[in-house]
Order: structure tokens, then sequence, then C-alpha cells
């Protein structure tokens, strides 16, 4: 590092420190050394290294005390020293000289820590920053009254830091009865001084050094390299694998092609490997808000806490550098409009201080940053009404919004809902810069947030933009490539499938499991119909469609394409400037067999056609009559897993319900007596034949394999046996009851024209082992013990009724939220339990739930939630949101032992 | 200064060579959805994705149709001309490589300054700098700068 050649130089300086003096010497370096030159760039950026280093440890500090971290600071604060004095910057030579001599007496024994000092440094190392990002660097800053603390603090007094913004300081020396005094004196101090820092300087070098040389065993060593340089190594690579993907399919048809495949796998680990020297962690960018905190918590007369989590995430560089203003906008928005003032809080019976959660994780290859607060939430009710004001929605828009949909409102362009415009947020812009700010990242931005509880803005990012992984497609003759990240699932609709394409207006929609999202065309999106190409493509089309459905933020929409062709690592080349108006592009690729595909935008998409979630569900809602939504009722569907036992009998299970399926030889079985046994992953497993318990056919004789299907159903590890799997359809069930009485049949139905029994495997568990699966009969009070079950899916339901009915309750069945809030209304003492779906038509059970806590007649009700989501932050979300519990909907012990829970407790 | 020509239907025209980066042949063009027609669409270069101009289309005339004789010039970007900078160039242009796309390729000519005349009042476009005289034939010689710069000339592209 140059600096510590420089030192000399820079003892020099700093020996010399009479006012008048740093500026003759500054005019003579300057003519060495010019402020626009290599030189003194890089001593900016070393310095605001250095300055992170020095926050860093002074974060720590405030932690707790250790020797080390005294060492850190001062060489941070020796190197800025160094580099200063070099260039003649007075002010921060000042400042770093008198910080560095109180530093060397701590570090020396001289005088003791105490953490009293810790807020001195802290204001020294802002005003450093506030130097650092000056445009004449700290030149015309008074660091007086700072370098006359940090003395204080040598002699061993205490300094009362008040406020330490450079502002408040230049306020404070007017006040100052005598200030040219004061000035006098530490000058005249100086020169006795000024002799002593040369020795210790020399004589510290030595720890520094050792210091140093054992931070670097543990530390990776670095190297500094030119960005441009890393670019076009990036650029290079690029090209690499795209030369490697046409050499594969060259040739593809080769017989040995063992060193092209080497290559090829070498040739991938290159790229991971220059893709991750642009990967940079974002720490660097959290914890510059612990400043910007601190600032705003001065500002603001709010104590606010801000807590980092997952600093050491990585992402690309350059989406790193955009992400600051974004994030700084939140984090003020946060503070600001956010969090209560000190008083509001204690009266809502929140702790005084507010708190800031900045986080940044790992999900699904991309990165989610989530800024959070625990102040006072947004008032749905405001945005809305000030959204209708300034005509963003129409009332009934309004009407019709959630909680959340409302105040994602605040992402519109002219909405903000501080009464009072702050000289830090509130003026009305910014949001919407913030989203589209993202938004250009590739990335997305949503929005949860709770009246009184606080908010979350979790905003996804893709780790990196210049090689992506995407799916290569067909649409109407052309290849195009979308990227996976944008990407959501490819539905086929088949003329036989329940669920076809619609048209509301014109306008083709789909029902993607209960919400309806649009189709588009690529006619559509460019606004140019191609001439139709009158062979089998088009005849396809009346068949049989597909389309992509993708997405941007919680925007969904469908892209009607003609084929699939594969999936491969794409460089996106940005488009030529004359085609960059064209936003449904992301840009153009080279693929593997050197054809040029277009980049399809997903983000540009909903841009350029202004596809809004709740412009659509709105336009939607006012279409949808009610044979409309009891059209979505009879379109619900089920996986089935079809299987047959004798030859001529087909079965069918819910898919859901299956934990795996095995291909087994007759001669893996060992038997004891009646019972036969395998073994699938190390699990001796009981096979169980179906005609044993049910009055079925036998098995055929001359099988040589058996299938066996293994449920997925806690306590009930056996394998049923089928001679052959159909396959797995996905259909909506219209279920007859079964004609023979039998428990363990849950109806019948038709699949591809063949009648079959739709097992259910619960009620067979309990046959098969009855001690086990009945245990927990009847603890309940039939005379009281009804219960509401809210379920949109008719499979569902019926097996849920069938679930507590079989257990002595009484059920009361609703379609939806809405129809179960109206049945509780109705009769507010009829029920003792509600079980309901989270995922429902209409009204959800987030929304159910919050209008029975919200009703006095209905909050004594206890609301378990049953899904088919096992995460645990689904969990975590339902009960926050109300519900008093959790259960599965596929493991039917768990829904009894909640349910059971709550009843017998009362 | 050398000027490569070709023909445009009937009009013989002309660009510097040192703008010119390749000429070549044989293209796949890859249209570009919702792009203006004048736009032939994308090629790869060599790894390189370079925008197409149908140069017929740009200067009103009959489109040009890809042939055998058909010929894709590829015009230099802004850091190429810049290693070639002459005088003659005043290189501020694009960051892209343009490529125009012309019905069929003729001679090389050296022509002196002294030869460039202004083009008539009445032929005036914004691609044409300068008018030469062979024989019976007028050549038109083109600026390089005003087609890599296609996106200034937005009526060309609606």
């Amino acid at each position: 590092m140059y600096f510590a050649r420089l030192n000399g130089l820079t003892v020099q300086t700093a020996t010399l420190k009479n006012p008048n003096l740093p500026h003759a010497i500054s005019r003579q370096l300057l003519l060495l050394v010019n402020k626009d030159s290599d030189i003194f760039q890089n001593f900016l950026v070393e310095m605001g290294e250095r300055l992170q280093d020095l926050e860093d440890g002074l974060e720590e500090l405030e932690q707790s005390y250790q020797p080390d971290l005294i060492n850190k600071l001062f060489r941070a604060v020796h190197t800025i020293k160094g580099g200063g004095g070099f260039f003649g910057l007075s002010s921060i030579a000042d400042l770093t000289h008198d910080f560095e001599d109180l530093l060397m007496k701590v570090r020396e024994g001289e005088l003791d820590f105490n953490p009293g000092m810790v807020p001195t440094f802290f204001a020294a190392c802002d005003a450093l920053r506030d130097m650092h990002e000056a445009d004449d660097h700290g030149d015309s800053l008074d660091v007086s009254e700072l370098c006359k603390n940090l003395k204080k603090l040598q002699e061993g007094e205490t300094v009362e830091i008040i406020s330490e913004p450079e502002s408040d300081i230049s306020t404070e020396t007017e006040e100052e009865t005598e200030p040219p005094e004061v000035e006098n004196i530490s000058e005249e101090q100086k020169p006795e001084e000024e002799t002593a820092p040369k020795e210790p300087s020399s004589t510290a070098s030595a720890p520094i050094t050792k210091s140093e040389k054992k931070g670097g065993q543990i530390k990776n060593e670095t190297i500094r390299v030119k960005v441009d340089l890393l670019n076009k190594l990036m650029e290079l690579t690029g090209e690499i694998v795209l030369g490697r993907n046409q050499l594969l399919r060259q040739f593809s048809d080769m017989g040995n092609k063992t060193t092209l495949l080497a290559m090829a796998h070498m040739i991938s680990d290159l790229q991971q490997l220059v893709l991750q020297t642009r990967m940079q962690p974002i720490g660097s960018t959290f914890t510059k808000f612990n400043r910007i905190v601190r600032d705003l918590a001065k500002q603001l007369d709010k104590p606010i806490r801000l807590n980092i989590k997952g600093e050491d995430t990585e992402l690309d560089r350059s989406i790193i550098e955009s992400l600051s203003d974004p994030l700084t906008h939140l984090i003020r928005n946060c503070a600001d409009h956010g969090l209560e003032d000190q008083s509001t809080r204690l009266a809502n019976g929140k702790e005084r201080e507010g708190s800031i959660w900045l986080e940044a994780k790992h999900e699904g290859g991309q990165v989610a940053i989530s800024v959070r607060d625990n102040g006072r939430g947004i008032d749905a009710e405001k945005v809305k009404a000030k959204a209708v004001a300034n005509q963003v929605i129409s009332q009934a828009e309004a009407d019709s919004m959630g909680e959340n949909e409302a105040a994602k409102l605040i992402f519109h362009p002219g909405l903000s809902t501080a009464e009072q415009v702050t000289g830090l947020s509130g003026r009305g812009v910014g949001m919407d810069v913030v989203k589209s700010t993202f938004e250009k990242l590739g990335g997305a931005i949503d929005l949860e947030t709770k009246l009184n509880e606080g908010t979350n803005i979790i905003i996804h990012l893709p780790t990196t933009l210049t090689i992506m992984s995407s799916l290569i497609v067909r649409i109407e003759g052309d290849r195009f490539a979308v990227p996976h990240s944008e990407l959501k699932e490819v539905i086929r609709v088949r003329p036989e499938d329940e669920l076809q394409i619609e048209e509301i207006r014109g306008q083709e929609v789909y029902r993607l499991r209960g919400s309806l999202i649009p189709i588009l065309t690529m006619a559509e999106i460019t606004g140019v119909n191609k001439e139709p190409d009158l062979d089998q493509e088009h005849q396809k089309s009346d068949q049989e469609c597909m389309f992509l459905v993708l997405h941007s933020g919680t925007n969904q929409f469908g892209l009607r394409i003609d084929s699939i062709d594969h999936t491969e690592e794409i460089v996106v080349k940005p488009l030529a400037q004359m085609l960059s108006k064209f936003s449904y592009y992301a840009g153009s690729s080279i693929l593997g067999d050197s054809d040029v595909a277009m980049v399809l935008s997903a983000n540009g998409i909903c841009q350029s056609h202004k596809l809004h979630n709740h412009e659509l569900e709105s336009q939607l809602q006012n279409q949808l009559s009610l044979e409309e939504t009891q059209l979505i009722d009879m379109q619900e569907k089920q996986d089935l897993l079809v299987f047959r036992y004798a030859a001529d009998e087909q079965l069918a299970i819910p898919l859901s319900l299956v934990f795996k399926v095995e291909q087994i030889d007759l001669d893996s079985i060992q038997s004891i007596a009646e019972n036969h046994f395998i073994d699938i992953e190390g699990r001796n497993t009981l096979l169980l034949f179906l005609d044993q318990h049910l009055k079925l056919k036998p098995l055929p004789e001359d099988l040589k394999t058996y299938y066996i299907i293994v449920p997925k159903i806690d306590d009930f590890h056996v394998g049923i046996v089928a001679s052959t799997i159909e396959e797995s359809v996905h259909m909506r069930l219209n279920l007859d009851s079964p004609p023979v009485a039998d428990m363990a049949i849950l109806g019948i139905t038709r699949i591809r024209e063949k009648i079959t029994y739709l097992i259910d495997l619960f009620s067979l568990a309990e046959k098969v082992s009855p001690e086990r699966f009945k245990s927990h009969r009847k603890l309940c009070n039939p005379e009281r013990d009804r219960l509401l079950v809210v379920e949109d899916t008719p499979f569902f339901r019926d097996l849920e009724r069938n679930y507590f009915e079989s257990v002595g309750f009484r059920v009361t069945l609703a379609n939806n939220g809405s129809e179960a809030l109206d049945l509780l209304r109705d009769r507010p003492n009829h029920f003792d339990l509600v079980v309901s779906d989270i995922v429902m038509p209409v009204m959800d059970g987030y929304e159910l739930v919050k209008h029975m806590k919200a009703d006095s007649s209905l909050q004594r009700i206890p609301v378990v939630a049953l899904t088919s989501f096992s995460e645990e932050e689904h969990r975590e979300k339902a009960l926050a949101a109300g519900f008093d519990d959790y259960a599965i909907k596929t493991n039917k012990e768990t829904i009894l032992h909640s349910v059971n829970s709550f009843l017998t407790e009362e | 200064m050398l000027y490569s020509t070709f023909y445009l239907g009937e009009t013989q025209m002309g660009l510097p060579i040192p703008s010119i980066l390749e000429i070549g042949r044989g293209f796949d063009f890859h249209p570009v959805r919702g792009a203006p027609e004048v736009i032939d669409g994308l090629i790869n270069l060599r790894g390189k994705v370079v925008t197409i101009i149908n140069t017929g289309l740009a200067f009103e005339t009959q489109k040009v149709l890809a042939s055998d004789e058909s010929r894709v010039y590829i015009l230099k970007n802004n850091a190429e001309l810049r290693e070639v900078a002459d005088a003659d160039f005043d290189i501020e242009t694009s960051p892209d490589n343009i490529g125009i796309h012309v019905d069929r390729i003729a001679d090389v000519i050296s022509v002196e300054k002294e030869e460039l005349q202004p083009v008539p009042a009445n032929i005036n476009h914004p691609f044409y700098k300068h008018v030469v005289r062979r024989g019976n034939e007028f050549i038109i010689i083109l600026e390089p700068q005003k087609i890599l710069n296609l996106n200034e000339n937005q009526e060309l592209l609606s």
C-alpha cells in the first residue's frame, strides 16, 4: 500500500500544523498531485474502505470493548491521516491526527477505555465520512470542536456529546463565548505534541504490521482489479459459453467426445467463478444504514434500532450499486412514516424504541431483501381514499380491494400517506421510483402491512444479470427466450380438460387455481399480426394449446406459445439503441445453434400492457356474475393417481397423499405368517392387499412384479399393492356416493370413461389398524360440538366432513369465507369451532379470520386453518393472521388433534 | 479516399471504406416481432448481435430482398471507428454496430475531396452527404454516422 510508503511525507505535513502552513504545503503538493489524478482517486477509494472499517469497528465497540478493536480503529484512522496529510486536506488531517493520538493512548494503555468515548468516536467518524463525500473534501469544514473533544478525552476528561452532526457543531461554536481562544489553545498545545507523534508512529508501526499479518492469515487475501477488466472478462466468458453450446450441438452425434465434455464442464466452472468475481456481499450497502438510521433517529427524535441480517448474501456488483438509493428511501420511510413517535408508541403499548429490520437471504435462486418495521403500518382506508381522490382508482375498485392490495397503491406515482410532508419524505414522489428501480434490475417489490403492527417490504432480485437460465419457446414460428426467473409454470390445455381458456370482453383469461390471469398472445404484445400460417400451427391451436405463466412481482399473466424447444443458459445482450423502445424485450441472445432469439421481459410486458392485478381483478369482478362464481366452484381440480388391483378394476387415490410409488420383484417380498414385508428405503414396510380389506377381485395370478404405493400418512407405513399404475390425472372430481356402504371408499367417479373407486386412505388405515387410528374417538360432546367447515374444493370438503363426522362432530359446510361469515353472523352461537381453508375464492381464510376476530360476537370461536401448505412460514403467517391453530389437510391425525384440543379445553 | 459502392435498385451509392467493418452475405435474419419493417432483423455476427436495416425501405424505394447478389454492409461502431480516427470522421456515433442490407455490390472507387459535390436539394435525404460524378453516372455518398444513429430519425422507424 503506497500510503505506508508515503508515511514520511505524512508525518512531515502533520508536524507543520500552523494554520497557514497546511495551505502552503497543500499548494505545493497539489502541483505534484492533482486531485483528478489516479493517485488521488485511489486515495478516496482507500479512504472509503477505511471509513467502513472504522464504522464497523465502532459498531462492535459499542457492543463490547476489545483491545483488538482499538487496533483496528487505529489502523483505519492512521491510514486516513496519512492520505489526508499527503493531499493537504487539512480538516481531515487535523481531525484524524487528534483521533489517532487518542486511540494510541488507549492502545498503549496510558488511558483506560470508557464507553463514554464512543459517541465522540462516532461523531469524528461521521465528520470524516462527510468530508470524504464533500466536494471540497472538508476544506471548508470546521472541525475544531471535535478536535477539542478528542483532546479532552485524551486528558481523561469526559465529553458530553449532545449532537454530532457538523451543522450543530457550527452553531455550538457560535454559542461559545470565545471560540478563537479555544482554537488558539489547541494550536498552542500542538507544538509540544507535534514532536511527539513522530516517535510513537514509528514505534507503533511494529505492532501494526504484526497484527496485520495475523489478520492476513484469517482473512482471504484480496487484490484490487479494475471493474472494466472484470466486465470484459465476463463478456468474454459469455462468448465462450456460447461457443461451448454451439460446439456441443455441432458434435452432438459424435461417438467419443470425452475431451469436449470435459472442456464443457470446465467452461461451466469458469463461468461460475467469473460470475463470482463480480459478486459482492451486500454487507457494505447494509452497514451504512447504521449511520443513516442513527442520524434519522436524532433528527426525528425517535429511538430506533436497526437490525441487520444476511450481510454476507452475495449479489452482482452492478445490482448492489443500484440498491443503495432505493433502500435508503425505504429505510427513511420506515423511520419517518412507519415508526410512531415515542409517546404514541408507549400509548399503544409498544416498546419505546422502534425497530427496523433489514434482511437479505437467498430464496429460490433469487435474493430476497426485506425492509420491515414495527410501526403503525399502512392505513389501507386512507390510501384508498387518497387514491380515489387522485383518481388513481375508482370507488368500486377501492371497495373490492383487500388491505395489502390497497397498501400497494403507494407504489403508484403521486400517492403519499404522510399527512405532514417532512424534509425527509412524504413528498408524494419516491415509492414509484423505488419500484421502477427494482424492476429495472429485473426484480420485483411486494408489500405486506398490518395496521398498528408494521409494514414489511420484500424485494426479490436476481443474483446476476448477465447469464440467465432460460426456456426457449416457439411462438408463431419465431423463437423466444424466457428467463426462468420470470417463468412460473407452463400449462397445456387439452380440449377434454375442464378448464379452458375463456373470453371476457374479448380478452382471453384462464382460471389458475382460483385466480384469473390474462392470456396474451405475441400479436397483442407487439401489435403486429403475423400473416397466419395456415398449416398445422393453427389447426393445432384448436385442439390443444399451451401457455407460459409469467410473473413480474405479484402480477401474473399467461403467454400463448406453440411449443417448447429446450432450456439453455443464455447470455443476454442489450438491444441496439434503435430497438430499445421495445420494452417487452429484455435483449437478444445467441442460442447454441447460433440462432438469434429475442429475450422476453415479463416486467416490460406488464408495463407496456399496464397489467396490474387489481385492475384486472376488479374488471373481472364486475363481469363475474353469480354463475361465474359457481363456475369457479365447479372447476376445482384434483390430482389423482389411477391404478389397478384386479386387471379390470380401476382405483384412484389423491396424489397429494402419495409418498412414493415403487416397482418391486416378487422375490424381494419376505413373509412371516400372513404378513408380507418389503424393504423400502431401509424400512420394513407391510404390504397391503386391498382385496383383504375392500370388496375387490383378487390380484391377477401371473404377475412378476408388483407396484407399491406408499401413502403419506403418519404412522401408517404400508405399501398398497397394485398390479399396474395407469396414470396420474388432473381433473374435476365428480364424486358419487359408493354403492356399498364401505368406509374406505370415498366415492365413485369416471376417469377416462372407466368407473373408478376413489379410496379414502384414512378410513383404510382405520380398517387396517383400528386401535391406532381410532384412539381419539368420541372425546367430544356431540351435543355441542358443532363445526363449521369452510372449504372451496368439493373433494376436500367431503373428505373433511368425513373425518369429522366419523368421530362424532356435527358438521356444517361453507364454500368460502364469505358464505361462512354469513352463516356465522346469522347464528353466532350455533358453532363451536371453525375449520377453514386458506386459499379460497371470493373471501380467503385470512380475510375470514380477520372479520371474525373483529366481530365481538364471533371472536370467541376458535378458528383452525387447514391448508395444503406444509412450510413453516405459512404456519407463522396463519397464526399471525389470527388463526388459533394450523393443520395440514392431508393429515387427519393432526387435524383431529388440534380440533379436539380446542373443544376439550372448554 | 476509397469508397465501396453498391446498388440500390438502379441507384449507385457509396460508403467510405474506413467506416465499414465488413461486407457479408448469406446471413440468417432473425425478425424482431413488433419492430418497424425497415429493420430486417438481427444477425449473429460471430457472437455479436447486429441489427440490420433494409436500405431500400430506409430510402423509401423498393424493399431489398435477400438474394445471391444482396449484401450486408456492417458498419463500425464508435469504438472501432475511433481506431481508424481520421480527420474526415467526426465520430460520436453509436455504440452498436449496424448493418445495411443492399441489392448488389459494385466497384471500389477512389474519390478526391474536390470531386465531392453537395447533394441537390430535390433529392435530399438525411443519409446523403455528397454526390460524385463518374462518367454519366452519379454516385450518392452516404454518411455512416447518420445511419448508425438511425434512432434519431424516428420518422424512419415508424
